[in-house]
């Protein structure tokens, strides 16, 4: 419910990082992840509250048709990735939200499906879009094969052999994923069904759940299909072979305005990944240990910066400086003073003269590294109450663009008198009912804009603001001005939540749709970003994560860089 | 068929929106139709035929004296505690239910029971738990006055009464939404090959 909207600002301390720095769209798309990412989160939690898994159906023929079942039972309840395995002919596989058929399709099943349950999602699920879950499920997926991989993993096991890492590495997954539903589309059960049971409160943790799982099934499918090839000679693949696939996932421009519509969720993950930031940068002394992981973490960092592919013509030479500014960095780390005084600090400031934003990123969220016990509970923190708060009508016109000014400086500052600065619109597209960036004076629609252009509408309402009786109340100016309801109400929670705003113009001609997709699917632990044009990127989920059976084995938690090779430690 | 109460926010959001309101009433429409269906109350239905008949003549529910539920709740939350201070009377509205979700989030708001009571219905809502006194024209879509009144503190309401908030979605009439889809709909802009391009995926 409403809170009260007169609340004080927020005020972080001097080893905050400011939102003025790091709500810029060319920081948010050097994102990295780090220990706060969805998929750590819930790996975490899951070796630590000893889930179980059994995989309880598996049914697929020789052809690799069929369905499969994975449970995972947690200490409450138990959730069934329910995965339905197709043969689908090469012209129809395709990446794109519009496609109509994949290889293989998924749902979550909250609890343990029945025959009748598996019939009814058998029907429904390799449909997606075009089929209906119901409350039962909390998720609805798809993924197609990294052809060439699969293929060439499957023929190199059924000859008794085992899979080259150094081929691996080049794609890293055997399917990627191409959508992963939550949150009450398509009938599944909303968000507000789950987030009071612990395990899912967290932002995206059944979606996490369900890639994971997904990445089991892609293993077992490829050593299925090795087995139907040559059922004598078939191995199966060494565990630390296996670990090196992950799941591929391709997100396109439908996911931009996530967080431009989500302005609390945004708040509430930057927040925490800037106070778990400050409080190592607060440390005063950094004990010998804390300094020895952090330097490991830096080698995996290189290492992983090392393997990292792209041929984008701005994320390649982005890496390419990520490489030689992490050697550069660990070079300077061989003669710095680790004893002195908020060491971590020193060295954030040195980051912030001396690197790039993609390596201050990178090198920001190494610090977390050696402190779970600083960062790790911050997680509670993450999810938000996005109930539409009531706008408070009682301010004065004069009050409310006071608080503009305070808080949207930076909107007001923008010029949108040229045409560049307002050349594109955001809309939804009737084919696909999917979020699309037009040209504005190319492309019909603009009437049809979406209201994803924050600092424009910033601009006009403060105009109109400006030539309204002063002293008049709010309300009545909303009255007259019913086109500024939905800037009005963001603007007033913008007073206390000082990072939910990215600080760019999101209609520019040469805003980069990828920089918004990077910073969420950091958030969820993505690394590898692949972009494959401004609008769309190729990422690399799990890649050397722990299996459901193995993870009591394993650490739960060391998997998000790769380990250093012998000798490098 | 059942819909989750997210595709219900979402679709009649959208609806509004195509109907005409601004997207700020937009939103607050989603919202009051998610809450009342979350309430297993009439919610789609209600908005399906309200949107369908406010989108071909806008002006008869707007102006000075507005008849749209979806406008003067909203006003009456923009006012905040001073718009109830005292029993008021609304007076002709038409689908007084509509107010109902905004009613209650200003007695939450301003931590205060109110009751709002039209000829044949009758609901309190105190603590953000709705009681249903009466229900007999609890969907009319008829002009309607309206009375909104403090509850005075203290009051005791019959449990049994209580109109329990779930978290699963509603059934909805197949012709309400496809009345909903219809308004949604206008909000679309057709695809064109230039718009897809570089959007996703094209291997």
């Amino acid at each position: 419910m409403q809170e009260n909207a007169t609340q004080n600002a927020w005020q972080g301390s001097e080893f905050h990082r400011t939102p003025e720095n790091v709500m810029r769209l060319s920081r948010m798309g050097s994102a990295h992840q780090s220990r706060l990412s969805f998929m750590r989160t819930l790996l975490r939690r899951i070796k630590r509250e000893n889930w179980q898994f059994e995989r309880s159906v598996w049914d697929i023929n020789q052809k690799g048709v069929g369905r499969a079942v994975y449970q995972a039972k947690g200490p409450n309840r138990t959730y069934s990735l329910v995965a339905f395995a197709h043969d689908l002919p090469p012209e129809l596989r395709s990446d794109r939200v519009i496609a109509e058929a994949w290889d293989s399709t998924f749902t979550l099943f909250d609890g343990v499906p029945t025959e009748e349950d598996l019939q009814r999602l058998e029907a429904n699920v390799p449909k997606q879009e075009a089929g209906r879950v119901s409350g039962k499920e909390l998720t609805l997926s798809r993924a197609n094969r990294s052809v060439r991989l699969f293929s060439s993993v499957a023929e190199t096991l059924a000859r008794g052999e085992q899979p080259d890492p150094e081929e691996i590495a080049k794609v890293g997954y055997l399917m990627r994923t191409t959508a992963v539903y939550g949150s009450g589309k398509f009938g599944a059960a909303d968000r507000d069904f789950i987030q009071n049971r612990e395990e899912l409160s967290g932002p995206f943790q059944a979606e996490m759940l369900t890639v994971w799982l997904i990445r089991t099934f892609t293993l077992d499918l490829v050593e299925h299909t090795a087995k139907c090839i040559d059922a004598d000679k078939a191995v199966t693949m060494k565990p630390e072979i296996r670990r090196c696939f992950g799941v591929g996932n391709s997100t396109g421009l439908g996911m931009a305005p996530f967080i431009v519509n989500h302005p609390l969720l945004l708040n509430n993950w930057i927040m925490a990944r800037e106070e778990a930031f400050s409080r190592v940068r607060s440390q005063q002394q950094v004990t010998n240990e804390a300094y020895a992981s952090f330097r490991d973490f830096v080698k995996r960092a290189r290492i992983n910066a090392d393997q990292w592919q792209s041929e984008h013509p701005i994320q390649k030479p982005k890496i390419t400086t990520l490489r030689q500014e992490l050697t550069k960095f660990d070079d300077y780390l061989d003669g710095f003073d680790s004893q002195q005084e908020l060491a971590w600090n020193h060295l954030y400031l040195w980051a912030e003269e001396h690197l790039s934003e993609e390596t201050q990123e990178q090198v920001a969220m190494l610090m977390l590294e050696p402190y779970p016990e600083l960062v790790d509970g911050l997680t509670d923190c993450m999810d938000a109450n996005e109930t539409l708060t009531l706008i408070d009508g009682r301010m004065s016109v004069n009050e409310m663009l006071s608080s503009l000014k305070e808080h949207y400086a930076w909107a007001l500052e923008m010029d949108f008198v040229t045409d560049q600065a307002r050349s594109r619109f955001w809309y939804v597209s009737e084919e696909k009912l999917e979020p699309r960036l037009g040209e504005r004076f190319d492309e019909p629609g603009m009437e049809l804009e979406q209201p994803l252009c924050v600092a424009w509408h910033i601009a006009q309402l403060a105009e109109a603001l400006s030539s309204h009786k002063q002293d008049s109340l709010l309300a009545e100016f909303l009255l007259a001005n019913p086109q500024f309801r939905h800037i009005v109400r963001r603007a007033q929670l913008a007073r206390k939540y000082p990072y939910m705003e990215i600080q760019n113009n999101l209609i520019a001609h040469d805003m980069l749709p990828i920089d918004l997709l990077r910073l969420k699917l950091s958030f969820f632990g993505a690394t590898r970003f692949d972009p494959r044009s401004d609008r769309w990127v190729r990422i690399t989920m799990f890649q050397n994560a722990p299996f459901p059976f193995e993870l009591h084995e394993q650490s739960a938690d060391d998997w998000a860089y790769p380990p250093l090779q012998v000798g490098q430690a | 068929m059942i819909y989750s109460l997210s595709e219900i926010d979402a679709t009649c959001k959208k609806a509004a929106r195509g109907s005409g309101l601004s997207w700020g009433y937009a939103e607050e429409a989603g919202k009051a139709a998610r809450w009342l269906a979350a309430h297993q109350l009439p919610s789609t239905e209600l908005l399906a035929a309200y949107l369908t008949e406010r989108q071909k003549n806008a002006e008869h529910y707007q102006g000075s004296n507005p008849k749209c539920p979806l406008l003067v709740g909203a006003s009456l939350c923009d006012a905040g505690y001073d718009g109830v201070e005292q029993s008021i009377k609304i007076n002709h509205v038409v689908y007084p239910l509509l107010l109902l979700p905004y009613l209650t989030q200003l007695s939450q708001a301003t931590s205060a029971g109110l009751n709002l009571h039209w000829l044949g219905t009758n609901i309190s809502c105190l603590e953000g738990v709705i009681y249903i006194q009466e229900n007999a024209s609890i969907a009319t879509s008829e002009l309607t006055e309206v009375s909104c009144s403090y509850l005075e503190s203290g009051v005791s309401l019959n449990k049994a009464l209580i109109q329990e908030k779930g978290v699963l979605g509603q059934s909805v009439e197949a012709s309400d939404w496809q009345a909903l889809e219809s308004l949604a709909h206008l909000t679309y802009v057709p695809a064109t090959e230039e718009s897809r391009r570089g959007a996703g995926p094209a291997d």
